[in-house]
C-alpha cells in the first residue's frame, strides 16, 4: 500500500493511497496516514482513486484516522473510490458518516466548509 | 432464499454433485487473505467478474477474522486457515476451515451501524459484508475445526 501526499494552497492535505487496503495494506498504510493526518493540516482529502481493493480493516483505517481529525475540529472527506470500493463504504454506512465525492473540487469545498 | 440470510447446512439433506475444484492451505498470519486472493483469481471457478469481486472480499474477511482473532496469544500450533473451492451444482462453494476457537460467523452479533463518527467503533464490520453479500452462508463445527461456507452462483444471476 502506497501513500503519498500533496500539501494544496488551502490548507488542505491530500492523502492518496493506492494498492489493495486490505489487513497487510492496512498495518502498511495506518502509522504512515496517521501521522500525515497528525500534522497541524486538519483538513484531509483521502483519494481512494488507487485503492482497488478495500475491506473491513480498511474501513477502520479510515474511521480511526477520521474520528482523530474530528476530534482536533478537523475533517476527512473520500475521494473517487472504485466502484467496489464504493460499494463496500455503502454497505457498512460509513459514507453517511464520511463525505464520499468523485469530484475534487467539491471535495475540496466540503473539507473546509464549516461543520 | 434471501440474500445474506444465514442459514446452516444441513448435512442429511440431498446435495448436487459436487466437484472439488481447488484447495490449498495458508499460514494464518497477516499475508493469508491477500494470498487466499490472489489463489481465488488464478483459480478458474466458473464465477462472473462480479460475482468473483463479492467472493473475493467475503473471503477475505473470513480469513482476516481466522488470523486475527481464532488464536489467543499463547494457543498452540499450528496456525493455518485452509481454504476449498467447490463446484456443487450450480454454485460454487468456499469453504474457509481453520481448528482454533469455535466461532459461528452466521450467529455472532453484528456491531451496530453507528449515527455519528463520535459512535463509530472501529471494527466489527467483516460480518456485517460476509453477511449482506454472501447468498448463503453457512457454518459446521466438527473435530474441533470450524468450517465457514460461502455460496455464490455460478452463472453470474441472483439466487432466488
Amino acid at each position: 500500500m502506497l501513500v503519498e501526499h500533496d500539501d494544496l494552497e488551502d490548507g488542505v492535505r491530500m492523502i492518496r493511497l493506492k494498492g489493495r487496503l486490505d489487513l497487510e495494506g492496512a498495518e502498511a498504510a495506518d502509522l504512515k496516514l496517521t501521522s500525515l493526518a497528525a500534522t497541524r493540516q486538519n483538513f484531509v482529502i483521502v483519494d481512494l482513486d488507487g485503492v482497488e481493493f478495500m475491506s473491513s480493516i480498511g474501513v477502520s483505517v479510515i474511521v480511526r484516522v477520521a474520528r482523530a481529525l474530528t476530534s482536533r475540529k478537523g475533517k476527512l472527506v473520500l475521494l473517487k473510490p472504485q466502484p467496489n470500493v464504493a460499494d463496500v463504504l455503502a454497505r457498512t454506512q460509513i459514507d453517511q458518516l464520511i463525505p464520499v465525492f468523485v469530484e475534487l473540487g467539491a471535495a475540496r469545498t466540503a473539507v473546509l466548509a464549516a461543520t | 432464499m434471501e440474500p445474506g440470510k444465514p442459514h446452516t447446512v444441513e448435512t442429511d439433506a440431498p446435495r448436487a454433485e459436487t466437484m472439488s475444484v481447488s484447495c490449498r492451505t495458508f499460514p494464518a498470519d497477516r499475508t493469508a487473505p491477500r494470498a487466499a486472493a490472489a489463489w481465488l483469481r488464478s483459480t478458474p471457478t466458473g464465477l462472473s467478474p462480479s460475482r468473483l469481486a463479492d467472493a473475493e472480499l467475503c473471503m477475505d474477511e473470513l480469513v482476516t477474522n481466522v488470523v486475527r482473532h481464532a488464536w489467543a496469544d499463547g494457543d498452540p500450533g499450528p496456525r493455518s486457515v485452509t481454504l476449498r473451492i467447490d463446484r456443487v451444482g450450480a454454485e460454487v462453494e468456499i469453504t474457509v476451515e481453520d481448528a482454533g476457537r469455535p466461532f459461528d460467523p452466521t450467529t455472532a452479533p453484528i456491531a451496530p451501524i453507528a449515527q455519528s463518527l463520535e459512535d463509530a467503533l472501529p471494527g466489527g464490520r467483516g460480518l456485517l459484508l460476509v453477511r449482506s453479500i454472501a447468498p448463503r452462508v453457512a457454518y459446521q463445527r466438527s473435530n474441533g475445526v470450524n468450517r465457514t461456507t460461502i455460496a455464490f452462483r455460478a452463472d453470474g444471476s441472483a439466487t432466488g
